[in-house]
C-alpha cells in the first residue's frame, strides 16, 4: 500500500503532517464541553458548534472513526427536536404576555395528578427555551464527537495506566467491530459485483453473509494470535496476594468515588460524604492502579510525542473552560438568558472571546496525514492506521471469498 | 399536500412573532391591598427575608391560580428553563429593591429545577385557619379561595414541607386581611397610604381562635373579622431601620406572635421561640418595560462570526473533496 502523505487543510502545506497526541484533543474537547455546561445562550452555543465544526473539518483524518462527526451532529438535531416536542406535549404553562403559536388538544388530568399537564397552548417562549436547552445538550454531544473524530482511539489507549491496559484493549476491539463489519460487507459485495453475481434476493444475502462471517472469524483468529504474541493477559511476576490487594483497593476506591459524587451533588447528604470520600476514593484507586501497573510491563513502539502544538491545543481548551467559568459571576444573566419576556440574547464579550480562542486549535495542530487515493475505491477502505503499529491485522490481507 | 398551507401559516406566525410584534402591551396594574377583605380576594405574601428584605403583601381578587394571583398583586416571576413559567424560580416586586427578582442569576441560573434546599416554597392558609399547609403543587395548579392567604418563602424544605428553613415563621393571621369591607388602599402608581391594616392580634388569642375555627366549623373566616390593629405594644410603626430598604408605601413591624406549638395536622407555623420583628410592606404594581426586545446588534455580530467560521469549515471541506 503506498501512502503518499499530503497536507491539505488550513494553514500552509509546508508543515510536516502528523497526528496530534490524542490526549491533547481530548483535553481541548472536554474544555469546550465544560464551557458549554455554563451557558444556555444560543448565540454562544452556536459559536461553540461552529468552532468545533471548523476544527474537525480542518484537522480530522480519513480514518473510519474520523468520519463519524456528522452522526453526532444528527444526534444533536434529534435531541433538540425531542426537547421541543416534549416541552410542547407536557405543557409547562403559559406566562402572561407569552406569544401563543398554536394550541394542542389538552387532556384533563385528575386532581390528584394535576402536577402534570398534557397538551394545551404552546408558546413561542417555551419553544425557544426548550430549543436552547436542547441545543446545550446537543453541543455537548458534538464536543465529545469532535474528540472521537480527531483523536485516534487506539493511540489514546496507550495513555491508560498499565493496570487498565488489558481492559482498554478489550474495549477498543469491541468498539471497532461495527466499522469492520461494514467494511467487510462492502468488500464482499464489491467482489460479487465484479464477478457479475446477483446483488439482490435471498441467495445474494446468503452469499454475502457467509463470506462476511468467515471474514469475521478469520479476523478474530488473526487478532487473537497477534494479541497472544504480544503477551496479552500474562500475569507477570504478580503473586496471588498482590492481585487480591489490587482488586480490593480498586473496588473500595470506586465505591468511595461513587459515594463522594453522590455526597457532592446531593445538598442534603452529610458533609463527610462529599469531598473527603471522593479524595479517599481517588487515593485508593491510584494506589490500586500503581500496584496493578507493576505487573504489566509494556514497551512503546513509536511513542506519541508531546510538543508545542499539543501544549497549544490543550491550552486552548483549558483557557476556554477557565474563562467561561470565571465570567459566570460577571455575566450570569447573559450566559443564561430567559426568553420570557421575549428579547434578543446578548453576546457577552469574555465568553465570546474564550470560545473563539478555542478555534486556534485548528491552526496550531499540525495537518493530518492524508493517504493519497488512487482511483480504485478499494484503497479507500484500507485503514491508514495499520502503519501506526496497532494490534489490528490488515483486513486487506484477509481472503476475499467469491 | 394538504398540510402545506397550515405549515406555511404556522411558520409565518412564528416569524411574525419573532420579528414584527415582539411584545404586546401587557395589562398593568395591581389590585389594591384594600380590595381584599375577610371574605373576598386572596392575600398573597412573599417573604424576602433570605435577602434581608421585608414580607411584601399583595392582593388578588378572583384569580384562577396562584400564578395569576402573584401577577395580579404586582409581583413579577420567572420560571426556570426546564420547567417553564409554571415553576416559580424567581420572584420580585417593586417594593423591594426596585423590583429585582430573587434569587439573582448569580445565585441560581434557573436552568434546571432549583434544589430542594433553596427554592420558593408555596404555602396556603384557608380562611379561618391559622396554620400553613405546604403546597406540593406549583403556582399554576392551585385555585386561590376568597379569604385565603398564600405565602411564598425562600429556603429549603423536605418533601412534605414539615421541616426546613422555608417553613414560615409568621402566622397566617398576621398576614391576613381583617377588614370586612374594601378599604381602598394604595392605587397603582398613586400615593401609597396606610389604609389596609396589618393585623397584629395578641399572641395567645388569635392562633387559638383560628385553630379552633379550623377544626370546628369548616373555617369560613368568621373568626377573623376582628380588627385588632391597636394591640398595646404589639404594633410598632417602624421607621426605616433597614438602609437597603427602598421607599415603601407602608411599613409596619409586628412582633411575631408567640404560639405554643402546632395543633392541626398541618404545620403550625410560628416558631415558639421568638419575638423577632418582621417588616410588612405592601406590594407595588409591576413596572412594565415598554416591550423592549433588546438590541439586535449582538445577534448580528454573532451571525457574522458564525459566517466566518462556517466559511472556514466550508473551505476545508471543499479542499478535502478536491483531494478525493
Amino acid at each position: 500500500m503506498t501512502t503518499v502523505t499530503r497536507a491539505y487543510a488550513v494553514s500552509d502545506s509546508r508543515r510536516v503532517p502528523r497526528t496530534l497526541h490524542p490526549v491533547a484533543w481530548w483535553v481541548w474537547a472536554l474544555g469546550l464541553a465544560v464551557a458549554v455546561n455554563r451557558t444556555t445562550n444560543p448565540l454562544l452555543l452556536l459559536l461553540v458548534l461552529a468552532v468545533v465544526g471548523f476544527v474537525v473539518a480542518n484537522r480530522r483524518t480519513e480514518a473510519p472513526w474520523a468520519r463519524a462527526f456528522k452522526y453526532y451532529l444528527a444526534l444533536a438535531v434529534v435531541v433538540i427536536g425531542l426537547r421541543v416536542v416534549f416541552r410542547s406535549v407536557f405543557g409547562s404553562g403559559v406566562a402572561l404576555g407569552d406569544h401563543i403559536m398554536f394550541r394542542l388538544p389538552s387532556i384533563a388530568t385528575p386532581s390528584w395528578y394535576s402536577g402534570v399537564r398534557l397538551g394545551g397552548p404552546v408558546s413561542l417562549e417555551a419553544t425557544l427555551s426548550a430549543a436552547a436547552d436542547g441545543l446545550r445538550l446537543g453541543t455537548l454531544i458534538c464536543c465529545i464527537g469532535a474528540a472521537n473524530a480527531l483523536a485516534n482511539p487506539k493511540r489514546a489507549l496507550r495513555v491508560l495506566p498499565g493496570a487498565l491496559y488489558e481492559l482498554g484493549v478489550a474495549v477498543v476491539v469491541s468498539i471497532s467491530v461495527a466499522p469492520q463489519l461494514v467494511e467487510s460487507v462492502q468488500r464482499v459485495a464489491r467482489a460479487r459485483r465484479l464477478r457479475a453475481g446477483r446483488s439482490k434476493g435471498l441467495r445474494a444475502l446468503r452469499s454475502v453473509a457467509i463470506p462476511v462471517l468467515e471474514d469475521a472469524l478469520e479476523r478474530s483468529l488473526l487478532l487473537a494470535a497477534a494479541m497472544d504474541s504480544r503477551g496479552y493477559g500474562r500475569a507477570g511476576p504478580a503473586t496471588r496476594a498482590s492481585r487480591r490487594i489490587t482488586a480490593a483497593l480498586m473496588v473500595t476506591g470506586m465505591l468511595g468515588l461513587c459515594a463522594g459524587a453522590y455526597g457532592l451533588l446531593d445538598g442534603t447528604a452529610p458533609r463527610y460524604l462529599g469531598l473527603p470520600a471522593i479524595l479517599a476514593g481517588a487515593a485508593l484507586c491510584c494506589a490500586g492502579l500503581v500496584l496493578g501497573g507493576r505487573r504489566v510491563t509494556r514497551s512503546h513502539y513509536r511513542p506519541d510525542p508531546w510538543r508545542a502544538p499539543e501544549w497549544i491545543v490543550a491550552g486552548c481548551g483549558i483557557t476556554t473552560a477557565v474563562l467561561l467559568y470565571a465570567s459566570t459571576r460577571l455575566s450570569a444573566a447573559d450566559l443564561n438568558p430567559t426568553f420570557s419576556p421575549l428579547h434578543f440574547p446578548a453576546l457577552p464579550i469574555v465568553p465570546t472571546i474564550a470560545i473563539l480562542f478555542a478555534a486556534v486549535a485548528g491552526f496550531a495542530a499540525p495537518p493530518p496525514r492524508h493517504p493519497h487515493r488512487p482511483d480504485s475505491r478499494e484503497y479507500t477502505s484500507r485503514r491508514p492506521e495499520v502503519a501506526d503499529g496497532t494490534l489490528e491485522p490488515d483486513p486487506a490481507r484477509a481472503p476475499v471469498p467469491a | 399536500m394538504r398540510t402545506r398551507p397550515r405549515f406555511v401559516a404556522a411558520s409565518l406566525t412564528l416569524s411574525a412573532a419573532l420579528l414584527l410584534v415582539p411584545i404586546a402591551a401587557r395589562p398593568v396594574g395591581a389590585d389594591p391591598i384594600g380590595n381584599c377583605t375577610t371574605t373576598a380576594g386572596t392575600i398573597i405574601a412573599v417573604d424576602f427575608a433570605h435577602w434581608g428584605g421585608p414580607i411584601v403583601r399583595g392582593c388578588g381578587v378572583g384569580q384562577p391560580n396562584g400564578y395569576a394571583l402573584l401577577h395580579a398583586a404586582g409581583f413579577s416571576t420567572a420560571g426556570d428553563n426546564h420547567d417553564g413559567p409554571g415553576y416559580v424560580c424567581r420572584l420580585g416586586n417593586q417594593a423591594f429593591r426596585s423590583g429585582t427578582q430573587y434569587p439573582t442569576p448569580t445565585e441560581d441560573a434557573c436552568i434546571v429545577t432549583p434544589p430542594s434546599t433553596a427554592y420558593w416554597s408555596y404555602w396556603h392558609a384557608p380562611a379561618g385557619r391559622n396554620t400553613w399547609s405546604y403546597s406540593s403543587l406549583g403556582a399554576l395548579n392551585g385555585h386561590p379561595q376568597p379569604g385565603e392567604v398564600d405565602l411564598w418563602v425562600f429556603g429549603g424544605t423536605d418533601v412534605g414541607g414539615t421541616t426546613g428553613s422555608a417553613v414560615p415563621h409568621i402566622s397566617p393571621d398576621s398576614v391576613r386581611a381583617h377588614n370586612a369591607a374594601p378599604t381602598g388602599g394604595p392605587r397603582p402608581g398613586g400615593t401609597p397610604t396606610t389604609r389596609a391594616r396589618v393585623p397584629t392580634a395578641t399572641a395567645p388569642t388569635t392562633p387559638i381562635a383560628g385553630a379552633s375555627i379550623a377544626r370546628g366549623s369548616n373555617g369560613n373566616g368568621t373568626g377573623a373579622t376582628v380588627e385588632p390593629a391597636t394591640g398595646p405594644g404589639r404594633s410598632v410603626s417602624s421607621p426605616s431601620k433597614d438602609p437597603t430598604r427602598p421607599v415603601t408605601p407602608t411599613t409596619r413591624s409586628i412582633l411575631r406572635p408567640k404560639e405554643t406549638g402546632s395543633t392541626g395536622p398541618e404545620r403550625a407555623s410560628p416558631s415558639p421561640s421568638s419575638t423577632v420583628a418582621r417588616r410588612f410592606v405592601d406590594a407595588l404594581p409591576a413596572v412594565h418595560t415598554d416591550g423592549s426586545t433588546g438590541s439586535i446588534v449582538p445577534v448580528l455580530i454573532g451571525a457574522g462570526l458564525l459566517l466566518l467560521l462556517g466559511g472556514g469549515t466550508a473551505g476545508a471541506l471543499w479542499r478535502r473533496r478536491q483531494h478525493e
